[in-house]
């Protein structure tokens, strides 16, 4: 057993002891296992035999999944490598044994890789799924802006005044109020629970197990299947639930040409991508009239907003790979999936200037003008990607024409209009809050608790 | 003792359960792999530890029943942090023979955090009251049943 090797085992082969830092393997021997993981790294898993079996998500799978292990993570990996070199080479394994074991016992780089990132993205993504909800109150400047669970969304500024509703659930869509035709005792294998739920729906069933065996999820998995009379829509939903915790990635259902489908969400956002071109001209023309913001700062905000709320961790510039946004002119162009475009069509249609004109007639005439000495201020600071707000405050600009914000200290805003002086708070609290979103209430605005 | 020389034999590196054939097997896998966080947030509850620390931990104290593979360890590690049950910081080793001249290697070090410490006692109450549940239902069904 070469497994673990008590921590007292005196050293072979020239496995060095050095206290505390404990895996440090010498010049030699490290430079060795840097070169072995570089090469792991950066190997290209070769096309298996059966490629031309293969569905085509898997076989065109980009080459940028095989190497988006980050630096970090690449940190990790080799800090495990090493201490597990160590722990060989205490059992007596040969330098070279030990480096090829430690490296073996990685597995694949790719599938690693596919792991750790579903693992980081699941819990935002699946919270994401379920429920977007947001109160726009007086178009982008003055937005207060609310993420939470399913319901009791708890904000201090009242009932939203638009809320997006994510599209019934695709089980429920599926389903209808079909209701399973036979239950089952006891748990039953995957494949017979959806040849049963597909049959009350009349439907086939598709499934690319090729697929979801990469993710250690198989045809024999068993699940528990409710009794007879389920609504079929729940049934799905529990299915769903029970192969999302084996595969800890989300599954979506898909129902097209008589088949019922079970699928990766990643690969289903991959089929339904597509490149958009949205018009801003209205909104930024709202924009520059009631906040003097000029067209590129406007369309940077609106960019901001929008891959700041709809679906963040999937946008390219948070690190994502299913979406981005650039702006030309007055258009907007989004390569997304389609539930990202839903989001987004709806964020762009509460700024239009008519969704947003029952909510700007609530300001008061700061809105309008450049504040003036005496005028409150209310700010909310918040992290653009945690959504935790830093503080919300309220400030009356001091006879100086300054506000004065904790940690950062007195701030010109006299004579600003909104967004000049989001702009210049911005750049104040920079040094302070990573990613700030920065919100200039109306004088008559509560503000918004974040609920989570 | 195996040959040194040579590379280890699954059977020197695992699989360190014990033989379990057919469907015994898999049910004792499935259960196993629900419980990895258990074991995991376990371990953290006797202070900071970083991945390869973690999974020799949880080998010793289930006395080589259960090895967390890198590819299990670290997705799971890094969902406990992303939902908040744990913590991380790294820390930049510097071994005796650092000449000064090679950067520190990094280590990532896990602390469970004060929501992870209240996921664990709910874990190990409701993983306590279903083994005695089901132990004790067994029990009974085996002297009803003879």
């Amino acid at each position: 057993m070469v497994d673990f090797p008590s921590p007292d085992a005196e050293p072979r082969n020239g496995a060095p002891t050095d206290g505390r830092a404990g895996d440090d393997l010498g010049l030699e021997l490290d430079a060795a296992l840097a070169t072995a993981l570089a090469n792991w790294r950066d190997d290209e898993p070769s096309a298996p035999d059966d490629a031309h079996d293969l569905e085509p998500s898997r076989a065109s799978r980009p080459a940028s999944r095989v190497h988006d292990l980050d630096d970090d993570v690449a940190d990790e990996l080799a800090a495990h490598a090493r201490a597990r070199v160590r722990d060989l080479l205490l059992a007596g394994a040969s330098r070279d044994r030990a480096i090829a074991a430690a490296i073996e016992e990685l597995g694949r780089s790719d599938d690693l890789a596919v792991r750790l990132r579903a693992a980081r993205g699941f819990p935002r993504r699946r919270r994401l799924m379920h429920v977007f909800t947001a109160t726009v109150g007086a178009g982008l400047l003055g937005t207060g802006i609310i993420m939470g669970g399913h319901a009791g969304l708890t904000g201090t500024g009242g009932p939203p005044s638009a809320t997006y509703e994510t599209p019934a659930s695709t089980a429920a869509s599926v389903a209808g109020d079909a209701v399973l035709a036979s239950g089952a005792d006891d748990e039953v294998e995957l494949g017979d629970a959806l040849e049963l739920v597909a049959g009350s729906l009349d439907l086939g069933v598709l499934v690319d197990w090729s697929r979801l065996e990469d993710f250690g999820m198989a045809r024999d998995h068993e699940v528990a299947l409710p009794p007879a009379g389920t609504p079929v829509a729940r049934t799905l939903e529990s299915l769903a639930s029970q192969v999302e915790h084996g595969l800890g990635m989300p599954v979506v259902w898909d129902e097209r040409d008589g088949l019922l489908e079970l699928l990766l969400r990643e690969d289903l956002d991959r089929r339904t991508t597509s490149l958009v071109a949205y018009d801003l001209q209205t909104i930024l023309d709202a924009m520059s009239q009631r906040h003097g913001l000029g067209s590129d700062p406007a369309a940077a905000r609106v960019v901001s907003l929008v891959t700041s709320m709809a679906s963040a961790d999937d946008w390219d510039v948070r690190g994502g790979d299913l979406a981005s946004a650039n702006v030309v002119g007055s258009r907007m162009f989004v390569s997304a999936p389609a539930r990202i475009h839903d989001q987004v069509a709806w964020m762009l249609g509460q700024l239009e200037p008519a969704a947003d004109a029952g909510a700007a007639a609530r300001f008061e005439a700061p809105l309008d003008g450049p504040y003036e000495v005496g005028h409150l201020v209310r700010v909310r600071i918040a992290d653009f990607l945690t959504q935790n707000a830093w503080t919300e405050i309220d400030r009356r600009i001091q006879p100086d024409g300054t506000i004065n914000l904790p940690t950062v200290g007195a701030i010109t805003v006299v004579g600003l209009h909104v967004g000049e002086i989001e702009t210049v708070v911005t750049e104040a609290v920079a040094e302070h809050v990573q990613n700030p979103l920065v919100v200039v209430l109306g004088p008559d605005e509560r503000l918004v608790t974040n609920a989570r | 003792m195996p040959d040194p020389s040579e590379p280890p034999t699954e059977d020197e590196r695992g699989p360190t359960r014990p033989a379990r054939k057919g469907s015994g097997e898999k049910a004792f896998r499935d259960l196993l792999r629900g419980s990895h966080d258990l074991f995991v947030l376990s371990v953290l509850a006797d202070g900071p530890q970083y991945g390869y620390a973690i999974a020799r931990t949880v080998n010793a104290r289930t006395e080589g029943e259960v090895t967390l593979s890198p590819a299990v360890l670290y997705p799971l590690l890094h969902r406990l942090e992303a939902d908040g049950l744990v913590s991380a910081n790294w820390e930049e080793v510097v071994g005796e023979r650092n000449d000064g001249k090679r950067p520190g290697r990094r280590r990532k070090w896990y602390r469970l955090s004060a929501k992870g410490r209240r996921r664990l006692e709910q874990r190990t109450r409701a993983h306590r009251a279903m083994s005695g549940l089901v132990e004790s239902f067994l029990s009974r069904t085996a002297k009803g049943g003879g």
